[in-house]
């Protein structure tokens, strides 16, 4: 087997299974119980939560666990709509599904949504971001890396934007977390999303930062946990493996440069083919290199997914379905993937599992598919 | 994806891409149950379970025409008396 959908989700590392494991056994305590077992839990919440405001440079009352990224991207969204007075959202037409959509659901309460423009590279237009803010704007909310072309926005430059007009700023750093370094002290933004399945954590587990002063509604009425902004028993055994996967990822970070060269052998091997666009940006600072994405012209790239799959080599586009076809990625669409190519992507992405090796390997029967699928 | 021809008393009943051949609804429902334990799949699992479908029948074409109901794909909404061959 040949991994390469790591976007999607990452193996977990053994380390964090070891850390969860107690508490799905003998540490099955609620962590609000007043008894042994449930404070011992509830202190492991706590030292997880600094562990994290540690690693990501915050406080640990600015954090707050959710059951992952969809959940903290529609926190973000709907509790900040619920609190204030302005009506107007601005993010991009390339932002996850988890963004999209609450945006285009509160179109129904009067919300208005501004799409940024973004370039052939998936980057926003900065000019036009200043020049949209004004005083009826609830906040900014968009990706710091996408998750289809790993595009890394320029969040400094934004965050400066949304900071002269005072805008709050939302990040989606679902893709970027223990992935690019970053500290949140220096980045300023007024809320973050993240993932742990995207570092090598559990499934089921994410956080919400919410800067000390945000005021926010919670997107969950209930019991008082998470400081009473998110109600709901606590996942004990998730929020271990978030803070212990973080941990580890950041460690490993300098393991990256390894990643890069794997990226650009990538690149060196299929670029090759006749008909092929790399979308996105160039590899280099302004590029997650484990995120690739190429189009194949003349191919159906549903039918190279299924032929990398019955090669044992497991990768993605960003179709989606309606009810009746499968649609291109809306990415893709949104940065202007010519109509010839836009059907026949697949992504690749990668991280510390992949060997040269397998890319090698990996690379040499797509390129055998291309040629196979070309001719049929 | 190839190409194939369907013909029943030389009249042509298919001719296109072998992800295009009518495939009865019934097997791409069990197929779906197989795989997905799913009763109602979205466009992206069917699509899948009719590549399975494909690749099935593919493995037992040739470009000489032959009967349907020699090849036992149960799956195909085509009369067993009709002829099947990969285009050349």
């Amino acid at each position: 087997m040949i991994y390469l959908d790591y976007a999607a989700t990452t193996p977990i590392f053994p380390e964090v299974v070891e850390a969860m494991l107690p508490y799905l056994k003998s540490q099955f305590a609620n962590p609000s119980a007043l008894y042994k077992i449930g404070v011992e839990n509830r202190k492991a919440i706590n030292l997880a939560r600094k562990k994290v405001a540690d690693l990501l440079g915050c406080k640990p009352q600015e954090l707050y666990f959710t059951s992952g990224g969809t959940e903290s991207n529609n926190w973000a969204i709907k509790g900040l709509a619920s609190r204030h007075q302005a009506k107007t959202i601005i993010t991009t037409p390339i932002e996850h599904h988890s963004i999209i959509h609450p945006c285009e659901y509160l179109k129904n309460f009067g919300y208005r949504i501004h799409y940024l423009h973004v370039d052939e590279q998936g980057f926003i237009d900065l000019a036009e971001l200043e020049r949209v803010l004004d005083q009826d704007t609830l906040l900014v909310t968009l990706g710091y890396v996408n998750n289809e072309v790993g595009t890394i926005q320029d969040v400094q430059a934004i965050a400066e934007i949304c900071k002269r007009h005072q805008c709050l700023l939302h990040l989606d750093a679902t893709q970027a977390v223990g992935h690019i370094p970053f500290n949140l002290r220096d980045l300023n933004v007024d809320l973050m999303t993240f993932s742990a399945h995207k570092f090598h954590g559990p499934k089921g587990v994410g956080c919400l930062y919410i800067r000390e002063g945000v005021a926010i509604d919670p997107l969950m009425h209930g019991g008082r946990q998470e400081y009473n902004h998110r109600a709901g028993t606590e996942n004990v055994a998730n929020i271990i493996g978030l803070a212990k996967a973080l941990e580890l990822s950041l460690d490993r970070l300098p393991q990256y440069q390894t990643l890069s060269e794997l990226a650009t052998l990538c690149l060196q091997q299929l670029l090759q083919l006749p008909d092929v666009r790399f979308n996105g940006p160039k590899l280099g600072p302004k590029r997650l290199a484990t995120i690739l994405n190429f189009s194949f012209k003349g191919i159906d790239g549903a039918d190279l997914l299924y032929q990398l799959n019955q090669a044992g080599i497991y990768a993605a586009n960003g179709s989606a379905c309606n009810a009746e076809r499968i649609e291109p990625s809306h990415v893709l669409s949104a940065i202007g993937v010519p109509e010839s190519y836009l059907h026949g992507s697949v992504r690749l992405s990668f991280g510390l599992g992949t060997t040269r090796e397998a890319m090698i390997q990996a690379c040499e029967v797509i390129t055998q598919l291309v040629h196979k699928l070309r001719n049929d | 994806m190839k190409r194939i021809t369907v013909t029943l008393n030389n009249q042509v009943l298919f001719r296109g891409n072998i992800l295009d051949v009518p495939i009865k609804d019934e097997w791409i429902i069990q197929k779906s149950l197989e795989l997905f334990a799913d009763d109602d799949p979205c466009i992206i699992h069917k699509s899948y379970c009719i590549k399975h479908f494909a690749d099935e029948l593919l493995a037992k074409l040739g470009t000489e025409p032959v009967v349907i109901s020699d090849l036992r794909c149960e799956f195909l909404a085509l009369p067993q008396d009709a002829m099947i061959q990969l285009e050349g």
